[in-house]
């Protein structure tokens, strides 16, 4: 890996809910270089979007707490900043984009007024200066006849249109980390691909480091660079995306791999995980995907596996290893 | 193998209403003209992007909604005008949706919501009908015990099974599946979708299985239709389909899917631009403004659905 750009550490983030507390969020360690594209992998309930809403520090207060832990960002750490300081850094340093572009465009604003409001606010431009700047960015984002595009508003476009804008305000002050939070989940196929394409040669271009979410697993072998494979807030394993896909170690990444149907699997029967994900106010002790693991012996259940360098850059948390 | 349903240039325009008075001003041109047989025993894929009518087809066909025009025949009967005897034929034919959240009251148990089609049709009684939610519970591998629980207090995998079950309780020969795992986490997709092949043998069902991700139809379909704007595009066996695909979007369509194999990657994006809008399709083709080999034939007449080899149709002017 290149130089370090955010490393995170020992993360717990806890929601207080009227039924208990939910640990969403336990105890995560991740690391991303400058210029990486780092890739986070779970299903529903594994943390990952949580883990981005604290590195922006956007988890909702209460019933959210970030409890414990170190967001370094440049080396600086994020959690003790004030909030004045996380606005100068949001936008500008790191930005993120989200799954529904509908919800996160405001819907009476024109698409030239929301992208220029990032210069306005981040580059110190007048409102002529920042249209112009906008202009420029949604040329950027391969969009035909951006002198139109800038005085649409977003229910004018198609969402993959929608996407492009939002990309566009998020690269707009290229920005050292973008983190994208299932960009292209919402999207049909055929538009899913363009945007990952865009998506590359603009971090490439922008030499812009990016965090990608997501639970489908063809869109992280398509993009990244490492992986983190999340379950139920704690990480499993870690290491470069081609270990991960072709050498997986931890039961639940194989697991993973597996349940997915491929082209040419022709009616055979799939491995399923057993189970389901476990609830989060009261999870299971130990290791946390031990009551669906056909491995698990009774250390699994009584202990937390450390995560251990078992290759070079592979890091798994498993008892088998242990 | 003997037609289950044929489906005959079936058309489904949807009314936009406008103005003052709420008009019709334009219309929704959902499904413009399909034809396809739906054979006995197979599972028949549905596939395309959002708008193109996949959905539509699938309701139309139970009779969910009023076809503009067109025919739906069923074991040899047209049931396009069907009133009084249409409730009889929801006993063959089930539908299961795609959000297990929405398709399940909340205010019902499973018990209950299991129950509620044996008791519009008197299937059984008393404690047979309850035997029979416990039998069917455990066909979708749920046990005895969820029959007194409440949809909220189950996952999603969980409820998605109590849909399928609620669709088994009348003895349907022919289920629509539309998009039954796209809001399932993976490792629960699997096993449904294992449970949907487990099913079809042990009970001969014929499934209508509608989705947009080809994974999922190369997996289950034997026989494969495209659609794309409420067109058919493509229809083939599944293994043509994949193999030596003949219209341009449904090689597109294959070009996009994502493999879980970091060495597998897409070299640049097969096709370009949005699907356009349903309400005002492109003239002739309506893929014509997406192709890469559009002709000025393709922008003035839409292509007919020619047999190019056996048992694999395609709307296009220069097929592949």
């Amino acid at each position: 890996m290149s130089e370090k750009l955010l490393s995170i550490s020992n993360l717990k983030t806890y929601f207080y809910t009227l039924k208990g507390t939910v640990k969403a969020v336990d105890g995560v360690d991740l690391e991303v270089g400058r210029g990486e594209t780092v890739g986070i992998v779970g299903e529903t309930g594994s943390g990952k979007s949580v883990t981005a809403l604290s590195i922006m520090r956007l988890v909702p207060e209460p019933p959210g707490k970030i409890v414990d832990g170190e967001i370094l960002f440049k080396g600086e750490n994020l959690l003790e900043k004030t909030s004045r300081e996380m606005r100068d850094i949001r936008g500008k340093n790191i930005t993120m984009i989200f799954q529904e572009p509908m919800t996160c465009l405001n819907p009476v604003l024109s698409i030239g007024d929301q992208i220029s409001e990032v210069f306005i606010r981040h580059r110190d431009m007048n409102k002529a200066e920042a249209i112009r700047a906008s202009i420029a960015m949604i040329k950027n984002m391969g969009i035909a006849d951006p002198q139109l595009v800038v005085r649409k508003f977003p229910h004018e476009l198609s969402g993959g249109m929608r996407q492009r804008v939002m990309i566009a305000i998020a690269l707009a002050c290229k920005p050292e980390l973008l983190i994208a939070d299932e960009p292209t989940t919402a999207l049909d196929v055929t538009v899913k691909v363009q945007i990952l394409e865009l998506m590359k040669n603009l971090i490439r271009d922008y030499r812009t480091s990016l965090l990608f979410i997501t639970h489908n697993l063809g869109v992280i072998a398509e993009m990244c660079d490492r992986v983190y494979v999340l379950y139920a807030g704690h990480v499993m394993e870690h290491a470069d995306v081609i270990s991960v896909f072709k050498n997986s170690k931890h039961p639940y990444t194989t697991g993973l791999l597996n349940c997915i149907p491929k082209i040419g699997t022709n009616r055979r029967k799939l491995e399923d995980i057993p189970g389901s994900i476990p609830n989060m106010i009261n999870p299971p002790t130990g290791c946390r995907f031990s009551p669906r693991c056909k491995h698990a012996k009774s250390v699994c259940k009584r202990k937390r596996p450390d995560i251990i360098e078992i290759e070079k850059g592979h890091y798994v948390a498993c008892h088998i290893y242990g | 193998m003997e037609n289950l349903l044929e489906i005959r240039d079936l058309v489904k325009h949807f009314p936009l209403r406008g103005g003052i008075f709420m008009r019709r001003t334009r219309v929704v041109r959902a499904v413009d003209g399909i034809s396809f047989n739906i054979r006995k025993g197979e599972t028949f894929g549905l596939v395309g992007e959002s708008g193109c009518g996949k959905t539509t087809v699938g309701r139309l066909i139970l009779r969910l909604i009023e076809p503009t025009s067109g025919n739906i025949i069923f074991y040899g009967r047209n049931i396009t005008k069907l009133k009084k005897k249409l409730r009889k034929l929801r006993c063959d034919m089930q539908i299961v949706f795609q959000d297990p959240f929405a398709s399940l009251n909340p205010r019902m148990t499973i018990e209950n919501i299991i129950e509620e089609p044996i008791k519009n049709f008197n299937l059984f009684k008393g404690e047979d009908r309850k035997k029979r939610v416990r039998e069917l519970l455990e066909k979708v591998g749920l046990e005895a015990e969820f029959m007194r629980r409440y949809p909220h207090e189950l996952s999603g995998g969980q409820r998605q099974r109590v849909a399928i079950a609620r669709a088994l309780a009348v003895n349907p020969k022919f289920i629509v599946l539309d998009e039954p795992t796209s809001n399932l986490d993976v490792s629960v997709q699997a096993r449904i979708l294992n449970d949907f092949m487990k099913l079809q043998s042990e009970l001969g069902l014929t499934y209508l299985f509608i989705s947009h991700d080809l994974a999922i139809i190369d997996h289950l379909a034997d026989r494969v239709l495209v659609m794309y704007l409420g067109n058919m595009m493509e229809l083939s066996t599944k293994r043509d389909l994949f193999r030596s695909p003949k219209h341009p979007y449904t090689k597109a369509l294959l070009g996009s899917i994502l493999k879980a194999d970091p060495d597998i990657k897409i070299e640049k994006p097969a096709i370009f631009g949005d699907v356009p809008s349903p309400i005002n399709p492109p003239h002739g083709c309506s893929f014509h403004t997406r192709c890469q080999y559009v002709q000025d034939i393709c922008k003035e007449m839409k292509p007919k659905i020619v047999e190019i080899d056996k048992g694999h149709y395609v709307s296009c002017h220069y097929p592949l």
